[in-house]
């Protein structure tokens, strides 16, 4: 439902309706007809509706039923109109929709009421000029009446032929999107479809064809990439309103960094101490290593690691097909999904969070164990990740339980509109009882 | 290496743990202070919005207004006429029913608002004078049972608390009922102001029948007004409605359409 062209059919809905209320009113009070030399008095008498449903002429009383028909019509318009507006009012409830839509479209039916009316009233303005006694009601002799009238008609009708344009889109576009949600419940039903990618190598095994893209496939990736750049920027938006409403509040981050640093100077405190290994010795080895490495690769180059080889070329290859495919935005598009992952799916964040601390901190230990021998090291790793292992679940409990995230603060309640305290969970609802008065509510 | 480093190191790990957990809970005990706080503000904000309720008290006040429009129908001329007479230019008032208070009777007078005469050439006879303040009596009343009915809703809504939807859904239905009893009352009583222009134009034709100096029809005038008032202020109740479920939609709505998106061969 497009909440804009809602808005223009409303606007559209109240300009008509003074319209119609001013045009029902001028027709009613207006003079419409001037008889010229009334009973040889040589005045000119004139006429409007009141007047003309008391005469005694026959010609001016068949007028009369003319313009009760018009009238009518009018206030059809005026009742289409006003049933319209409702109908926008019930139509944005999200209830009685079959209703919301009648009267929307008992609106659309106005311009068929102000169409008629408007033939009927030139048909009989014209009547008036053809006759020889009769004339139009004037202000001056060159301005008639019917003349303001038919001004406002017309605009009435311009404004009511986009009127009906709008209300014929905006149902257009209600079935488009009753269209697309049959569409999706019936995918949903149905079985997921992979994704088809067809690589096939050839028997050389040198040749790679690149997977065929259809053109619906481009278009969804076109879509997905436009409403993921969409996405990245609500992030990076609602992170630095975050940055700037939590200036004050040390963040996780923060707390983590400050920990950090702590243990690092006490780790260095408690076991750097008496060490005079220098660390720069460390940088020697994987250089050494690695020019060992290629030596015994040239070596020993058999036709079986030939093929091997040919095969991780070939995966090289692919990975680079890949990466062309993709280039900048689908790299964005990772990281984009897998934070749109992390927000469906919260846990699986605070677990890779934790993971990366667990890296972290085997890191930290990793370093002062290179200082020492190969032999010791051996001989201590075992210990140190045992240990470190049981610290790290003797950190992750307390951590979940934090991550869990729940937070205390006062809700006032709305029944009793007492003080308590309360916990809420950030991952999901909760639910909260009063403790005074029992009434139950949730917290999102 | 010594096993007695071995012990140290398990001794200072069991250190560090107890140390981090302690910093942690003291940084967690801070930022949820602080978190409080900040929950305490929103809160505040929140009443502000929730507090707010658009014509709560409409009812009454077309209860009010209904009655007003009956008192000056009934007691406050409809018509100013000043004429020429023999005795020279006479002023004269006429109430609802044609009533004159000063019992003048003028027989010039009687005999142009005959139904014969005066609605051949203003449109207006002496018995509009009875019919239309009649209809208006009814309108009017038709106007009170709505406020009336308007206000019990209320009253029930407070103790049966309806769906926030439904309350303005009827309320838009009250305020369409009032605004189409407005647009009929002014299209009955808009031949007065019709009379006036009649008069202007067929002055010359009257002449000989009443001298007509001046005529206002007070009362058609003065209801009008208000009824026009009533009128505004039904659309601009339906407009608040209209204002109200669309800030509902928009809240609910995200900024953007919701997509489905597979990625990895999994939907999202």
């Amino acid at each position: 439902m497009n909440i804009d062209s809602i808005n223009s059919i409303k606007r559209k809905s109240i300009f008509l309706l003074f319209l119609s209320i001013l045009l029902l009113m001028l027709i009613n009070f207006l003079p419409i007809l001037a008889v010229e030399n009334y009973d040889d008095t040589g005045f000119t008498k004139f006429y409007n509706l009141e007047n003309m449903k008391n005469s005694d002429n026959n010609e001016i009383y068949n007028i009369v039923d003319n313009l009760n028909i018009i009238i009518i019509l009018i206030w059809a318009c005026i009742l289409s109109l006003l049933f319209c507006f409702v109908g926008l009012i019930i139509k944005l409830s999200e209830r009685f929709h079959s209703l919301s839509n009648i009267l929307i479209f008992f609106g659309a039916l106005s311009i068929g009421f102000s169409y008629l009316s408007f033939y009927l009233y030139i048909t009989q303005n014209l009547e008036i000029y053809n006759n020889e006694f009769l004339k139009p009601a004037y202000i001056i002799e060159s301005f008639d009446y019917l003349f303001i009238v038919i001004g406002f008609f017309v605009l009435f009708m311009l404004v009511d032929i986009y009127y009906v344009y709008n209300i014929a889109q905006f149902f257009y576009d209600n079935k488009k999107d009753q269209k697309k949600k049959e569409k999706k419940i019936n995918s949903k039903k149905k079985s997921p479809k992979k994704i088809q990618e067809e690589k096939t190598i050839d028997k050389s095994g040198k040749t790679l064809k690149e997977p065929k893209i259809d053109v619906k496939d481009k278009e969804e990736k076109e879509e997905l990439e436009d409403w993921l750049k969409t996405e990245i920027k609500k992030m990076e938006i609602k992170d630095k309103q975050n940055l700037e409403k939590n200036k004050d509040l040390p963040t996780e981050n923060l707390i983590d960094e400050n920990l950090d640093k702590k243990i690092q100077d006490n780790e260095k405190e408690e076991f750097f101490e008496n060490d005079n290994i220098k660390i720069e010795e460390n940088k020697e080895y994987p250089k050494q290593d690695n020019n060992i490495e290629k030596q015994i690769e040239k070596e020993e180059k058999t036709p079986f690691k030939q093929k091997q080889d040919n095969i991780s070329d070939l995966k090289i290859e692919e990975k680079e097909i890949s990466e062309n495919q993709s280039k900048q935005p689908l790299k964005s598009l990772d990281e984009a999904l897998s934070n749109a992952v992390a927000k469906k799916r919260p846990g699986i964040k605070k677990i890779e969070d934790l993971e990366d601390k667990k890296e972290n901190i085997e890191k930290k230990i990793e370093e002062p164990i290179k200082k020492e021998d190969k032999d010791s090291k051996e001989e201590t790793e075992l210990k140190t990740d045992k240990q470190e292992e049981e610290s790290y679940k003797e950190e992750i409990k307390p951590n979940q339980e934090i991550s869990a995230n729940t937070k205390k603060f006062n809700v006032k309640c709305p029944k009793c509109s007492k003080i308590f305290e309360a916990t809420k969970n950030e991952n999901g609802v909760t639910v909260i009882k009063c403790p005074y008065c029992g009434k139950e509510g949730v917290i999102k | 290496m010594d096993l007695t480093e071995d012990i140290d190191f398990e001794e200072d790990t069991n250190i560090i743990d107890k140390k981090k957990e302690e910093m942690k809970k003291e940084f967690l005990d801070e930022n949820l202070k602080k978190a409080n706080v900040s929950f305490k503000k929103v809160n505040k904000n929140n009443k502000k919005i929730f507090k707010r309720k658009p014509f709560l008290k409409s009812g009454i006040l077309l209860i009010a207004i209904a009655i007003i429009c009956l008192i000056i129908s009934s007691y406050s001329p409809w018509m100013y006429i000043r004429y020429n007479s023999e005795n020279g230019s006479v002023e004269d008032v006429y109430y609802r029913y044609y009533d004159n208070k000063n019992n003048s009777n003028d027989e010039y007078v009687n005999n142009f608002f005959k139904t014969s005469n005066s609605s051949k050439l203003i449109g207006i006879s002496s018995d509009d004078f009875t019919n239309v303040p009649q209809s208006s009596f009814y309108i009017f009343i038709i106007m009170i049972v709505l406020g009336a009915l308007f206000t019990i809703f209320e009253i029930i809504n407070k103790f049966k608390k309806f769906s926030r939807q439904i309350r303005t859904i009827i309320h838009t239905f009250f305020s369409l009922g009032t605004a189409i009893i407005c647009i009929y009352y002014i299209f009955i009583i808009v031949k007065f102001l019709g009379a006036n222009i009649m008069l202007s134009h067929n002055l010359n034709i009257i002449k000989p029948s009443l001298d007509i100096l001046n005529i206002v029809f007070i009362n058609p005038i003065i209801l009008m007004f208000i009824v026009a008032g009533i009128l505004k202020l039904s659309f601009t109740m339906l407009k608040i409605n209209f204002k109200e479920f669309e800030n509902i939609y928009k809240s609910n709505q995200p900024e953007k359409t919701m997509k489905n998106y597979r990625y990895k061969g999994e939907k999202i």
